[in-house]
């Protein structure tokens, strides 16, 4: 048995492209005391991993040519010398984009142990795992939102945005999605749930999204950054919150001194708050959100829709095809079956 | 300073683009006016000149109708009721009020900003630390950013009159005060007269070590009177969770692909950025005024004022104020405090 791994071929320039990445079979490395073998089940693709690889996100190194790929994995632990870990545990866990990963159970590897009983798998690396916690995190512990309210969410189809829009909806806000095609749009509304959403690759989306949210923009959950902040701070009401997440427009830039600048005058006219979200800051409070989010999704208030591809040497083209805004919904790699 | 018996204006002469200089005003002069029914006449005592009334001019700030060659510039100003035909304006009332640069104004009461009870304080503070510039400090420093004992708290524009009554209150209020000016003057005033813990020029080389150093558990709060380009440069040295209270006018703010807000460093810090309009606060004058009213009796908040004597002079104070040379709150005596 070998193990395929995905390795940095070189840095991407801009748009991510597959021939960045290279395809490479090595040994399964032996398990030593104190350490666990991974079996890695499902890979999740996120757009942070864009700045990961280049160095632009917190907690990561730049990636060297060779390194294997930051990536977080829904796992089976197949072997175990640990004290913590038997075979047969579910974990969610930073192996990277390969088959295989032997743990000595360090705080880098983000070990969380989880139950298969109470949803898919492949849900804890989606609206049950860090996109999910970071929506929450954003919608409860920082804008929370008044019932009535008009809650805006940018890539609305993915699992961050998704699972805010759900939340903000559970919570008796009008929730109004942004997303980038049409079949994101129908995804947001009929399989979520949201109120409305608009795609913003329509000429007139400007006036769309007005005509969706009729009371004005309460709260703006932007997962996006670039110009669309600028367009939808134009409907802020006044005293409305924007929770800076994600720069998904601006991850692909190359260097740091691209990226958009917001005139602040607008922020200022609005008595706009802005508010920085990490979700690393709410870990401690991972079993809150769980209390909070397994009854919703049992009570089909939380859903969520996956755009899977099959085979670890599928990866590169798959996160190629996120960072383009092609993908519909949360993007992961089957790299095995549940069930070894 | 006699009471004048006529009325002189400062009008503009000529509508252009560009920075403002002498050739852009004209002196008018006229008869002191008569005030008609639901009117009241006032006379100028200190005139308050600052960055807005540029764009005002130009019809580029909210509220103003740009200026036709002849009009008289606009400007608030400490006023006193000479005559009043308006039941709710008695004669004698102080008040600051929308006179433009003349010495004598008939206005109706849409026109007042704000009543003085000159036992307050100096009727020029009426437009600056117990004004809307005083209120713009409050605004910050009690509802929108209040510091802890032991912040350490950044404020821009030092020398003037927000950015140093801010300063001061949160001096009080036990954080370490650590102002950004430009110039040895401007960072003499916050330091010497406002009693800042430091002041860096921003206009020296090796500034941001400087304030580096003069920050060394890092930024808890920046009040922000100038934009981004300096805010991107601070968001280097904000702790975790910073808060921002941002707010130059508008008009101060540069705009453009490059030179704006980029959220990435303060997604990164958890920063709180929260705008300041100072008009939220104006229900929350009075309590503002008792407490500013007290430190200033008791000397414990103070202010710079850079005076000019005389309406003539006003081009070329408002000359000065634009290329940054004013040190503290830009005002002209206008006419006497009494009678």
């Amino acid at each position: 048995m070998h193990n395929i791994q995905v390795q940095l071929a070189k840095q991407p320039d801009g748009n991510p492209k597959a021939s960045d990445f290279q395809v490479v079979k090595t040994d399964i490395p032996k398990v030593a005391d104190g350490q666990f073998l991974a079996r890695n089940i499902y890979l999740s693709l996120d757009p942070y991993m864009r700045g990961a690889i280049a160095g632009r996100h917190m907690g990561h190194q730049r990636l060297n040519q060779g390194d294997v790929i930051y990536g977080r994995c829904v796992a089976e632990v197949m072997e175990s010398k640990h004290k913590d870990y038997k075979a047969g545990d579910h974990v969610v866990l930073e192996a990277g984009w390969q088959q295989f990963y032997v743990s000595g159970g360090e705080a880098a590897d983000e070990i969380r142990k989880i139950d298969a009983s109470i949803a898919p798998l492949s849900a804890n690396i989606g609206a049950l795992g860090m996109p999910g916690l970071t929506g929450w995190a954003g919608v409860e512990k920082l804008a929370n939102p008044a019932l009535g309210s008009t809650f805006v969410v940018s890539a609305a189809a993915g699992p961050v945005g998704g699972t805010a829009g759900q939340i903000a909806k559970a919570k008796g806000c009008r929730a109004v999605g942004i997303a980038g095609s049409d079949e994101k749009c129908r995804i947001v509304v009929n399989e979520y749930g949201f109120d409305a959403c608009v795609n913003y690759k329509n000429k007139n989306w400007a006036d769309e999204l007005k005509a969706a949210c009729p009371n004005g923009v309460d709260t703006y959950f932007d997962n996006v950054g670039g110009p669309m902040l600028d367009t939808i701070t134009q409907q802020l009401n006044l005293y409305g919150k924007i929770i800076m997440c994600g720069l998904v427009s601006q991850y692909n830039r190359a260097t740091d001194g691209a990226f958009h600048g917001h005139n602040m005058g607008p922020f200022v006219g609005k008595r706009a708050q802005l508010l920085g979200l990490v979700v690393y800051d709410y870990y401690a409070k991972m079993n809150e959100f769980m209390k909070a989010a397994v009854p919703l999704v049992n009570a089909g208030k939380l859903k969520f829709h996956e755009d899977r591809a099959e085979g670890i040497e599928k990866a590169p083209d798959h996160f190629v095809k996120l960072m383009n805004g092609q993908n519909n919904g949360k993007a992961l790699v089957i790299i095995a079956p549940e069930k070894a | 300073m006699n009471l004048p018996n006529r009325n002189a204006q400062v009008r503009l002469r000529r509508q252009r683009d560009g920075l403002p200089d002498a050739g852009d005003f004209q002196m008018g002069d006229g008869p002191v006016p008569e005030p008609g029914d639901g009117e009241f006449l006032v006379r100028t005592i200190y005139l308050s000149l600052d960055p807005y009334i540029r764009k005002a001019i130009r019809g580029d700030h909210p509220g103003h109708a740009v200026l036709s060659a002849g009009d008289v510039i606009y400007g608030r100003a400490v006023a006193r009721v000479v005559k009043s035909r308006h039941a709710g304006v008695k004669q004698g009332d102080y008040m600051v009020a929308e006179t433009g640069w003349q010495s004598y104004a008939v206005l109706t009461p849409k026109k007042i900003v704000q009543r003085i009870d000159p036992a307050m304080g100096p009727l020029s503070t009426a437009i600056g630390v117990l004004g809307m510039p005083g209120l713009t400090a409050w605004g910050s420093i009690a509802h929108l950013a209040p510091p802890t004992v032991g912040d350490t708290y950044v404020v821009s524009a030092a020398a003037g009159p927000v950015g140093g009554t801010v300063g001061q209150l949160a001096k009080i209020a036990g954080a370490r005060v650590v102002g950004i000016a430009g110039g040895k003057e401007k960072c003499d005033v916050a330091l010497r007269t406002y009693g800042f813990d430091a002041c860096i020029d921003y206009k020296k080389d090796g500034w941001e070590q400087a304030l580096q150093l003069a920050c060394p558990n890092g930024i808890d709060i920046y009040h922000d009177n100038v934009g981004a380009p300096l805010l991107m440069k601070l968001v280097a040295y904000f702790n975790l969770y910073a808060k921002v209270v941002m707010c130059g006018r508008p008009g101060d703010y540069h705009s453009g692909e490059f030179g704006g807000l980029s959220p990435g460093p303060f997604i990164g810090k958890r920063a709180q950025l929260r705008g300041l309009v100072v008009y939220d606060y104006e229900k929350d004058l009075p309590r503002y005024l008792r407490v500013a009213s007290t430190l200033l009796r008791e000397g414990r908040l103070r202010f710079k004022e850079d005076h000019a004597d005389g309406i003539e002079d006003t081009p070329g104070h408002f000359l000065k104020l634009m290329r940054g040379e004013n040190v503290g709150k830009a005002i002209v005596a206008v006419g006497p405090e009494k009678g």
